[in-house]
């Protein structure tokens, strides 16, 4: 090696070592990242506890990376390289055709344990319910993993989801309502996101309302808004993806409806929260504003019409579907909420009941089984 | 402390490379051996007091040796020799191989107690490398090391503190009293350190991230297993030299020269060849204070390979306390005799293609047995490469998800990269600017890509989304 090379390859190695040190130093640290929608490892405490057993290196190495100069830039790089590499899933999400992004979730990752206990709570409160003759619905509703399967990269590793509901089917009997024969087409589903969009829940409550006997609320009776054209979702801040589509969210929104929300005992703005608009990483949360433990909504349906949803974030767009037709809807989120709910029904005189999940997010959920309680 | 870390690279380096700049020679050793003491404390702060009493143990008995050899004290001096290994081996038995001898006598009607002492990082490396001087003191090939801070620095210098290379105290004894730093030695090693680390982040992780999935599924078909086996192979290679070649590229930026460690192994002809191109310095330590001391092969056929019966027991239980891994070594010794038997006589007479063959299967089956801590289920893997569905539709998406990776690693095990780059040097001028800017516009993208790796790694999506 020449004198010239040997000096050009120490400056620029030295520079680009010191000269990061040098930047994580003297840039401003921000504790959130926005695309990601989360908050940034802290400071780590110094102490000899820590350092004896390891954590203090564990902490100190996820806090420089996550306040690391340029670090969008190198994820960015990583995805890049990722991809020129043949690469098909990155950071748990696989990338699919069409530009769909797809939860990563296999039969391993499933516990046959939990996937019984989730049943039987479902049984149990279905047995519960019928003593007291409250109608009662089941409605997990297949992720895009499974009704755009076609999508997924050829010969991915992928739960069969099929079997998984099947089984639940075949366990709650008449409770169950299956959607996966009206959830088929790529409107129904997001394609930076996990969640299902306002076609695909209008589709499966027209299915639960047959179910029940009624007829559903046509769709001209709501008003359709485009609320965001740019929303990149929970799976592209997994992935982070060098090639991508945001996705638009629309909503359905019911028109000229006086209803109140409440929240854990705070009364929200109404149905839906525009400050979530300000941020296209954010925009699902439009719906709701976000996942509380109990929430409460009073619509203008018949006195005494009171039902009861059992859920997780695949509800937040369904609700607003359903103010019409009760008069009280109480929404428990059991992530949140740990108070027995049998003893709420009770005590809210709950006249009907629906359980409404994400597959791939109920297979993965272990509250469930607090309805035992 | 690991070197493929944010915390090492930008913390850890950046800070002892400037102190290095600014500081006198003079005082170079006292700054690697604080610097060195500051790396094994942050990884393994239990057990940096087994670090230092060795080191202190070992100082005192050198001296110790080379006082009765001064004396002609021949009976002293082989008393203190043979008191200092043990107290080593001792140490090593006590922490590396307690655990299997209590559980193997305890499986044979015996009920103690399981100890549970976590194997000490870099033990094995570090007490081979101190039996190395004290016998060298004795036998009379190095005088002791009279500076206390000379020595504990060759224990324990960071660079080759937890993984190797072995380096044998006589290989730098003279670099401990006075070493230069010259530009270009500098700046190699800044280029095998950024090689080592891209050996390490890009390709050992990544094939075995998709080994564990792939030796994780239970059904795999026929060409899934081979796959698999293929990117263990890939990645105990990249793992091994390339922290060799981060350590080389490390030393020769503080101005030591470190020896080889590996040779491009995979593109060995026979088991032999395969030897004497991984892991140089655990072979040629072995060589010197086992194989010949016990007499080489001057003593007649039936005790050559005696001795290599040893030698290569030995060497498998190195590497690992399971008796897999005495397996492991009994099983080179086996091919190892067979071809010193005559066997490379036939194997030299075969096209070369033949022997390439021949020496990947036998270096693959091996690995079968490395990798596996239960014969049973070696076992099963070796029938899974054999019996049951040859392909399935995950085989074909593990493949091409991979392929980038496959193909990197693959042409990287062997010399093909390196001597394109020879070839592309001798093309250029010595002094042309374009060329030079380029390698390190290469390295300095390596580096990055390293770097991003890093990050991304250490980024794990939160519950937050399971919302």
């Amino acid at each position: 090696m020449s004198r010239k090379e040997a000096i050009i390859t120490i400056v620029t190695f030295l520079t680009l070592l010191i000269g990061m040190s040098v930047l994580f130093i003297i840039l401003p640290l921000s504790n959130y990242s926005e695309w990601e929608r989360r908050y940034l490892a802290e400071k780590p405490e110094v102490s000899i506890e820590k350092l004896k057993n390891g954590t203090l290196a564990e902490e100190t190495e996820t806090y420089l990376a996550d306040h690391f100069p340029f670090r969008d830039m190198f994820v960015t790089v990583y995805s890049f390289y990722e991809t020129a590499t043949g690469h098909k899933e990155i950071g748990g999400v696989y990338l699919g055709k069409d530009n769909f992004l797809f939860t990563k979730l296999t039969d391993d990752e499933i516990d046959p344990k939990d996937r019984k206990a989730s049943a039987d709570a479902l049984v149990h409160f279905g047995q519960f319910l019928s003593e007291e003759e409250i109608p009662y619905r089941v409605m997990i509703v297949p992720s895009s993993g499974l009704s755009l399967k076609d999508k997924l990269p050829a010969g991915a590793p992928y739960y069969d989801q099929d079997a998984y509901l099947d089984n639940l089917a075949e366990q709650l009997g008449g409770s169950f309502t299956d959607t996966r024969a009206v959830l088929r087409e790529e409107s129904d589903y997001y394609r930076t996101d996990h969640h299902w969009t306002m076609s695909g829940a209008y589709k499966a409550y027209e299915v639960w309302e047959r179910s029940m006997g009624r007829t559903p609320v046509s769709k001209d009776r709501f008003r359709s808004v485009t609320v965001s054209d740019r929303f990149l979702g929970t799976l592209y801040a997994k992935a982070k993806p060098v090639r991508y589509q945001s996705d638009t969210v629309t909503a359905l929104e019911p028109e000229g409806v006086a209803v109140t929300v409440t929240a854990d005992g705070k009364t929200l703005a109404g149905l839906y929260d525009e400050t979530k608009l300000n941020s296209r990483y954010d925009a699902y949360s439009y719906f709701l504003g976000g996942n509380y433990g109990e929430l409460k909504i009073t619509g203008t349906g018949p006195q005494g019409s009171r039902l009861l949803v059992i859920k997780d974030s695949y509800a937040n767009c369904f609700l607003p579907l359903l103010v019409t037709e009760y008069e009280e809807i109480h929404v428990l989120d059991l992530r949140y909420f740990g108070r027995p709910v049998r003893d709420y029904v009770k005590a809210n005189a709950i006249s009907e009941v629906l359980v409404l999940y994400g597959a791939d997010g109920f297979a993965c959920e272990r509250s469930i089984r607090k309805l035992e309680r | 402390m690991v070197f493929s870390s944010i915390v090492f690279l930008f913390v850890f380096l950046a800070a002892v490379l400037v102190l290095s700049l600014v500081c006198p020679m003079r005082f170079q050793n006292i700054l690697l051996l604080a610097a060195s003491l500051c790396f094994y404390l942050w990884g393994e702060w239990r057990f940096a007091g087994i670090l230092i009493l060795s080191t202190l143990f070992d100082y005192g008995m050198g001296l110790l040796i080379g006082y009765f050899r001064e004396k002609e004290q021949k009976g002293a001096a082989k008393a203190a020799l043979i008191v200092t290994v043990i107290g080593n081996l001792s140490v090593l038995v006590v922490f590396k191989y307690s655990g299997l001898l209590v559980r193997s006598m305890n499986a044979l009607g015996a009920s103690f107690r399981v100890p549970a002492f976590v194997l000490p990082l870099g033990i094995s490396f570090y007490t081979f490398q101190q039996m190395s001087y004290i016998i060298d003191v004795y036998r009379g090939t190095v005088k002791p090391q009279k500076n206390p801070v000379s020595f504990a620095t060759y224990v324990m210098l960071f660079p080759q503190l937890i993984a190797g290379p072995i380096v044998r105290y006589n290989e730098i004894e003279k670099q401990l009293q006075e070493r230069t730093r010259s530009l270009t030695d500098y700046a190699e090693g800044i280029r095998r350190f950024v090689c080592g680390l891209a050996k390490k982040v890009l390709l050992a992780n990544a094939a075995g991230a998709v080994y564990e999935t792939i030796a994780g599924n239970a059904e795999r078909s026929v060409l899934l297993s081979w796959l698999g086996l293929f990117l263990y192979a890939f990645q105990i290679y990249f793992d091994f030299s390339g922290y060799s070649d981060m350590a080389i590229g490390l030393g020769k930026m503080f101005g030591f020269s470190f020896p080889e460690n590996f040779d491009h192994p995979y593109e060995a002809k026979s088991a032999t060849e395969f030897w004497r191109r991984w892991h140089i310095t655990l072979s040629t330590w072995f060589r010197e204070y086992v194989y010949i001391p016990l007499g080489g092969n001057r003593r007649g056929k039936v005790r050559t390979i005696f001795n290599l019966l040893i030698v290569w027991a030995l060497t498998g239980f190195w590497h690992g306390a399971e008796w897999n891994f005495l397996l492991w070594g009994l099983y080179w010794f086996v091919l190892l005799t067979i071809e010193k038997c005559g066997f490379d006589k036939i194997l030299e007479k075969l096209p070369n293609v033949l022997r390439h063959v021949y020496a990947l299967l036998i270096i693959l089956f091996g690995w079968v047995l490395f990798a596996h801590e239960n014969l049973s289920a070696a076992g099963s893997y070796v029938r899974s490469l054999f019996c049951g569905s040859f392909y399935t539709a995950e085989t074909g998406y593990l493949f091409c998800s991979n392929i980038g990776m496959i193909i990197l690693a693959a042409l990287f095990s062997t010399s093909l990269p390196g001597r394109c780059a020879a070839a592309f040097k001798k093309k250029t001028k010595e002094e042309a600017l374009t060329p030079a800017v380029l390698r390190t516009a290469v390295m300095a993208l390596v580096f990055l890509l390293c770097v991003a790796c890093l990050i991304r790694e250490s980024y794990n999506p939160f519950l937050y989304f399971r919302f």
